[in-house]
């Protein structure tokens, strides 16, 4: 089968092998996909291959936390191997060898580097698992990570010390992959420093949880004197609620509905007539205007410059004509102490209105 | 925003949080360092400690709360920290900024059949069904600025706000 075939066939049977990817096997495969090794018989029906599994997944950046991290012991062991050889004897074959080795390397870093960074993405936004189980495995990968940092600097020094100066088309592949080598290396100490601080939240949280827990079991029990203690004490600083303040819940669509038609049978039952008011129009009551001479109290005011001026308009002949006295001194009191005459005191009188003089 | 609205929003009551749509402006003009000086100063004149922690903001009374006050101020407190446990209980990764379905919450907690969240429950609201107890709970977590509507249309989706901070530091403090 070539290449091209194997795209038409997995085109083909793309609803098939999504839902065997999704769901992690189908019952239906046909004899085709069996014998392309894309899918495997097995006693629960057809199960996806797992390198395409694992393929599919590196490409859509979705990995499981159980990836075991390979190093790359057996490559550069094959690489020294073909190092000597090719020093001794000269022929091209260990020298594409080396060639094809350094680009293996080069391509597990990268893709190395793509699982990581899928499965601290996945890891930061985990929701499934239980907090013990994402810890753990993240307490797991941190451990292997911090392994691959002593094989990634194995492999750098090795490029640099055993492989440079060979031959110049080796250096030249050598240039370009440890460019790269170089950003995963970097990347790394990303990654372990973000691990640590995700290790160290996720703790806290489980921590918080547990402890929300007992406390609200607790409160349930009423052993909670520790909080009300707290609470007391450290009230200053606590949310002051102002009001006790009840809780009123949206009402749901059926309740609404509920009241809704209850109403409607009430109006139905209830039968109002409007009932016809006789209107009286009463003619308005003619009353004689009364106000006070303004001039003329001035006038007082200047004359006698009294201590208390509430109670100088009080007793001020002016009015006498109104019924409620008070009020009206009132007013022309609040009207007068826009004058620079009036001078505000301390203290109140007897009528509890400030003390002002009248200068 | 002036000194006026803020306080007319924090006398309320309200817990203004920096990922809080509604009150958003009045978190953001207290996270200006000269704002947040200037106010506490203010609020303290009038009996109030204006306090600002990790993206939220509070008044606390600075002088002894009389006998209803105190016993109101407890019985809040206790009542979040049960309607946090029973959250916490059906999504133990909810933290600040992430969103919370009603209808997710139902679901679990009808699938969970805990025998001892129903009994939360209950002492929060009473004897009610799923769907009802489930409603109370957001409206206590809305109520008291834990959790807020992502959108005004949408019923089902809230988000949680930095408050939650607030009572977790709480519970640091008190074990």
């Amino acid at each position: 089968m070539q290449h091209i075939d194997l795209l038409n066939l997995l085109c083909k049977n793309r609803e098939l092998i999504n839902e065997a990817y999704l769901q992690g096997y189908s019952s239906l495969a046909s004899e085709e996909l069996v014998k392309a090794g894309l899918f495997l018989k097995t006693s629960k029906g057809y199960k996806l291959n797992k390198s395409y599994i694992d393929f599919t997944d590196l490409l859509l950046k979705r990995v499981d936390y159980s990836i075991v991290f390979s190093d790359y012991e057996k490559e550069y062991k094959e690489l020294l191997y073909a190092k000597k050889r090719y020093i001794q004897t000269k022929q091209s074959h260990f020298k594409k060898k080396i060639l094809a080795l350094i680009e293996d390397i080069y391509l597990k870093f990268i893709n190395r580097d793509n699982e990581i960074k899928a499965m601290l993405v996945k890891m930061e936004h985990e929701q499934a698992l239980e907090l013990d189980i994402l810890i753990d495995e993240a307490v797991r990968v941190l451990q292997k990570i911090k392994e691959i940092v002593r094989a990634n600097e194995r492999i750098q020094k090795g490029f640099s010390k055993e492989l440079f100066g060979i031959e110049p088309a080796i250096d030249e592949v050598l240039d370009f992959a440890n460019v790269e080598i170089f950003r995963c290396i970097q990347n790394i100490d990303g990654y372990i420093d973000w691990l640590n601080r995700f290790i160290v939240q996720t703790k806290r949280k489980r921590r918080q949880n547990r402890a929300l827990m007992q406390l609200s079991n607790q409160i349930l029990q009423e052993k909670d004197l520790h909080l009300t203690n707290y609470l007391t004490q450290k009230h200053t600083s606590l949310l002051f609620t102002f009001k006790p303040q009840r809780i009123k819940p949206y009402p749901s669509y059926l309740d609404t509905k509920r009241v809704a038609k209850r109403l409607k049978e009430a109006i139905k039952i209830l039968k109002i007539e409007p009932k016809q008011k006789a209107v009286q129009i009463e003619k308005p009551k003619k009353e004689p205007l009364k106000a006070i001479d303004l001039e003329r109290l001035l006038a007082d005011l200047h004359t006698h410059k009294p201590k208390d001026l509430y109670n100088f308009l009080l007793a001020h002949p002016e009015f006498s004509i109104f019924e409620e006295k008070h009020k009206e001194a009132f007013k022309i009191f609040l009207y007068l102490l826009d004058y620079k005459n009036a001078k505000i005191k301390e203290g109140f009188n007897q009528e509890r209105v400030r003390i002002v003089e009248w200068s | 925003m002036e000194l006026k609205e803020v306080f007319s929003v924090l006398s309320k009551g309200v817990m203004v949080s920096l990922n809080s749509k509604r009150y958003f402006e009045v978190a953001n003009y207290l996270s200006i360092e000269e704002n947040f000086k200037e106010a506490s100063e203010v609020f303290e004149k009038i009996g109030f400690n204006l306090i600002g922690e990790n993206g939220y903001f509070y008044l606390a009374k600075n002088e002894s709360l009389n006998t209803q006050e105190l016993e109101s101020f407890i019985t809040t407190h206790k009542k979040l920290f049960v309607a946090l446990s029973i959250v916490k209980s059906l999504f133990p990764y909810l933290d600040s900024s992430q969103t919370i379905k009603q209808s997710q919450f139902l679901t679990k907690l009808t699938q969970k059949e805990d025998d001892l969240l129903l009994q939360k429950l209950h002492f929060l609201f009473g004897q009610k069904d799923l769907k009802s107890l489930t409603e109370e709970l957001f409206a206590l977590l809305q109520k008291h600025y834990v959790i807020e509507k992502l959108d005004l249309k949408n019923r089902d989706e809230y988000i949680v706000l930095n408050s939650l901070a607030y009572y977790l530091d709480i519970l640091e403090g008190v074990q």
